[in-house]
């Protein structure tokens, strides 16, 4: 067999497509080619920018995320109802002459010698009470623990101050109506025109409240005498929590919110620096006095001891320490 | 630059609407057209199983290259350019053309026009029927070496392989037309 030279097959090849001759309107065919494809670059670009931003639309709403309705919590949120079991130590208030060092001053109201006597935040908890159904007695006899059951996380709006306004609980700017009703506390919110009611033990009439931003978080707390017996008022603390919420917070085991001496018992507070600061004495004597002033804070589990001090006071020589000072209340 | 037959000028008023690039295609295809659209059919011939197809592949690869013209880097490379397209629309043909084969009886044929006795004289050329029976690869090295005149490098370039590949196509293809037109001898 012999080989097929290259130029042999040139040759052949060449031949085998010569006869072939391109067709005379062949030039008009392209144009028209041409022209056609000029005339639908229009359109289809057209279409496909559509379809690209719609691709691009539909990647954006996607992908972005859902606008938030949760309301921003505040620095110091106020009291989450929870579910506890108060713990059986109630030693975390220090008694007085204890393991202290000497400081200067009494941290309250109190005048006189003083010995301070440093702690560290208990674990205890304080108690919490919802509005609704059922409120925990705030008296002085119901400092036990209760147990309820919160709604769950807290909302709150925005105040509009911090602190808040003259009679402002709802932090809105304007002041909120308060009302007794029996053993109900009534109080109707400016911001919304809705009316809580909060049913307390007792509550002395003629009605004896005030409203004071102790934490000077834009939301003013109730402080409603609840009794009066003994030469000893009682009061209940209630703290907005969220849109429309009170909640009677009452302070750690063993303390109390009242005013006044009884016997060589006696007992006060006072509102202070964004903290309470409740005085509790004894004496031997009905005039000499051992007082031990307790500090707390609001905080996201209610009031929790921040600080305690003991001094001691003479009647009435010095200035008494079992008054309530807090706003517009005496 | 010859005349070509069919051409008509493009109204004054598109003409000053379109950009300068267009204006640029526009002649760079008449040139080529004139120059070359005759051997480029005829590559084609060479190339597609249906003579009668080549046409349309030519004519499909003008429409494409003036399309592209605007992004083409290296003007003066528009022949290899051209060239290339009809060598991929070719293969494209086939592929197409064995799934249509695959899928539809062929229809009987029409009656002969002028332009089809001729393309029936192509057809009974012994090398090209040697030639349609080489594989795609090899039929594509031999054509573009042998007829187009084109170097290994510019084979390997339009093929889309390596030179080595290009040698080894045209060894292979050539030994095998060598058998068939031997026996058709």
């Amino acid at each position: 067999m012999s080989a097929l030279e290259p130029d042999e097959l040139t040759r052949l090849l060449t031949e085998a497509v010569e006869t072939i001759r391109p067709s005379p309107d062949a030039y008009r065919q392209i144009q028209a080619g041409i022209a056609r494809r000029r005339r639908w670059r229009l359109p289809v670009f057209t279409l496909g920018g559509m379809v690209m931003a719609a691709l691009i639309g539909l990647a954006v709403v996607a992908i972005r995320p859902s606008p938030s309705n949760q309301v921003v919590e505040p620095a110091m949120p106020p009291v989450m109802p929870t579910t506890f079991a108060e713990p059986s130590r109630a030693a975390t208030v220090p008694v007085p002459g204890g393991t202290g060092r000497s400081g200067s001053g009494g941290g309250g109201s109190a005048s006189g010698s003083a010995t301070r006597a440093p702690t560290s935040p208990p674990p205890t908890r304080p108690t919490t009470s919802a509005s609704s159904p059922s409120v925990a007695a705030t008296s002085p006899q119901s400092s036990a623990p209760s147990i309820t059951t919160g709604p769950g996380s807290p909302q709150l709006p925005t105040p509009v101050a911090k602190p808040a306004g003259v009679n402002d609980i709802d932090g809105d700017g304007q002041p909120d109506t308060v009302a007794v009703d029996g053993t109900n506390l009534r109080v109707k919110f400016s911001r919304d025109g809705q009316l809580a009611q909060v049913p307390l033990g007792s509550i002395t009439t003629p009605l004896n409240s005030a409203v004071v931003d102790i934490d000077a978080d834009g939301f003013g707390e109730l402080l409603v005498q609840t009794q009066a017996a003994n030469g000893t008022k009682s009061y209940a603390l209630l703290h907005y929590v969220s849109l429309d919420q009170l909640v009677a917070v009452t302070p750690p085991s063993g303390l109390t919110l009242g005013a006044g001496v009884h016997g060589n018992s006696a007992v006060g507070f006072r509102c202070a620096d964004k903290t309470l600061q409740i005085s509790k004495g004894s004496s031997n004597d009905g005039t000499q006095f051992n007082v031990i002033t307790t500090t707390l804070a609001f905080t996201p589990d209610g009031l929790t001891v921040q600080d305690s001090a003991s001094s001691t006071v003479r009647l009435p020589a010095d200035s008494s320490p079992f008054v309530v000072s807090c706003g517009a209340l005496s | 630059m010859t005349v070509v037959e069919g051409w008509r000028p493009v109204p004054a008023r598109s003409d000053a609407a379109r950009s300068d690039v267009a204006r640029d295609a526009d002649a760079a295809l008449t040139a080529l057209y004139s120059e070359h659209y005759r051997s480029l059919v005829r590559l084609a011939a060479l190339l597609l199983d249906d003579v009668g197809l080549c046409e349309e592949v030519v004519q499909d690869a003008y429409i494409r290259v003036h399309g592209a013209w605007g992004r083409l880097q290296d003007r003066d490379k528009a022949l290899a350019y051209l060239r290339q397209t009809v060598v991929n629309l070719a293969r494209s043909t086939l592929r197409r053309r064995l799934v249509a084969l695959k899928h539809a009886p062929k229809p009987m044929p029409d009656a002969a026009s002028a332009e089809e006795g001729a393309y029936s004289l192509v057809e009974r050329a012994a090398v090209i029927q040697a030639l349609r029976e080489l594989p795609r690869r090899q039929r594509e090295a031999v054509v573009l070496r042998y007829y187009a005149d084109m170097s290994e490098a510019d084979a390997a370039a339009v093929m889309g392989c390596s030179i080595g590949s290009v040698k080894a196509y045209t060894s292979r293809g050539l030994s095998a037309l060598s058998g068939k037109l031997e026996g058709l001898r």
